[in-house]
């Protein structure tokens, strides 16, 4: 058993799961139930259409765009809060219940509110990926300084090191790793906000793509829009991923 | 306080919040130069008594004295090896070793040379870059203990 898996490498069975399903969705494309479901072969030249004629790619620009602006404000004010949360009591106090709702809100029915304060601009785009983003970025940072072994803590203080000393030296590397899954599970709900937000406040850019062939019933391009957002956002939650583990083997962890 | 008596208890009492009284009017005195030890059952708080003499818990009510000072907090004439050994999972013996001169603004050059000379005399030299998750029990309770050592003197 143990030679064999040795012969067929991990590499082998993932692309074999990918034919498999890409085969699947083929044959169910083409079983004539819905004209609205494309098989896969259709949905792939689509995309290859799409970033030839470079809608696809100017779509990206501008899907990304509040993304990164949204990911990048909540890694700054997220990583903050949080910590601040967790270094002190008070922070704590009055910041901790809003954040507790607000993971367990469902975002989607604040959009519509956000739409009606900022308009259909930019801005609600942001806010969408921030208010979806930073509930967990927030927690995250706030549960990996919470949970530092306080005999760590105890250490540093025996040997006489500052409050300053204890935050950089102890706390902080303690926590790094938990706020970067934060980072990147943050980054997952920032895919999801810019999804909503294109489909529900103004179509543009991915979402544009999605609801305009959709209402033209061009049905392979828009499931080539939809497959490529997921492959995008796969790509780079793995890689991050990737990162972490590199950055933060689990054995260097606290345990 | 007689004069070989090097750390004096005064009618400790520790309640924690939940109200369990930990420590009931402890009064006990350790003498100088001579190895004292604490024994007792699992739960008897041996080790938060040894934090009250360190000064990382401070007691309910009453009073530690060391070397004729009333304990505030923790001292450099007071060293401190942890049950779990407290070492940071995220550095290397060496680090591990000299984080205490780290912690006090030592050079590096100088903080290493003097960790790597009491890791010598522990035998542990060729596990100075492995990081604590790859030790053994005893190796890591041998860099836990080297730590205190180096960074302070002994209680004496």
């Amino acid at each position: 058993m143990e030679q064999k898996s040795r012969i067929v490498s991990p590499v082998v069975w993932q692309l074999l799961s990918f034919v498999l399903f890409f085969g699947l969705w083929e044959v169910a494309g083409r079983w004539p139930i819905s004209f609205a479901f494309p098989p896969f072969s259709k949905t792939f030249m689509a995309l290859i259409r799409m970033i030839a004629d470079g809608s696809l790619p100017k779509a990206y620009l501008s899907t990304l765009q509040p993304l990164v602006i949204g990911i990048f404000f909540c890694s700054i004010a997220g990583i903050g809060f949080g910590v601040g949360m967790g270094l002190s009591r008070t922070i704590e106090w009055f910041s901790l219940p809003v954040f507790i709702v607000l993971q367990a809100a469902p975002m989607a029915a604040i959009i519509p509110l956000l739409t009606y304060m900022y308009g259909i601009g930019l801005t609600s785009k942001v806010l969408a990926v921030v208010v979806l983003a930073a509930p967990v970025i927030v927690m995250n940072s706030y549960k990996g300084i919470r949970n530092t072994n306080p005999s760590l803590i105890q250490m540093c203080r025996a040997f006489l090191g500052t409050r300053r000393q204890e935050v950089i030296k102890i706390i902080l590397p303690h926590a790094a790793a938990l706020i970067f899954a934060g980072l990147r599970l943050g980054l997952a709900m920032g895919f999801i906000g810019i999804v909503i937000a294109e489909l529900l406040i103004t179509p543009t850019g991915i979402g544009d793509l999605i609801t305009y062939h959709s209402s033209v019933a061009d049905y392979p391009e828009m499931f080539a829009a939809i497959a490529s957002i997921i492959m995008l956002a796969a790509l780079t939650i793995h890689a991050l991923e990737r990162l972490e583990r590199r950055l933060f083997p689990p054995e260097i962890r606290e345990t | 306080m007689s004069a070989d008596t090097i750390v004096q208890i005064k009618e400790v009492r520790k309640i924690y919040d939940g109200g369990v009284e930990a420590l009931t009017d402890v009064s006990l005195g350790l003498p100088r130069g001579r190895l004292s030890t604490l024994l007792g059952p699992a739960g008897a708080v041996r080790q938060r008594s040894s934090k009250i003499i360190a000064g990382l818990i401070s007691p309910t009510s009453g009073e530690v004295w060391v070397k004729g000072k009333k304990v505030d907090g923790p001292g450099p004439e007071r060293a401190f090896v942890f049950q779990d050994f407290a070492l940071l999972p995220w550095a290397n013996v060496l680090r591990n070793v000299a984080f205490g001169l780290e912690l006090r603004g030592t050079s590096k050059e100088q903080r290493f040379e003097v960790a790597r000379k009491h890791i010598a005399e522990v035998g542990l030299s060729s596990f100075e870059s492995s990081y604590p998750h790859q030790l053994s029990g005893a190796c890591a309770k041998g860099s836990g203990s080297l730590a205190p050592w180096q960074s302070m003197p002994i209680l004496s």
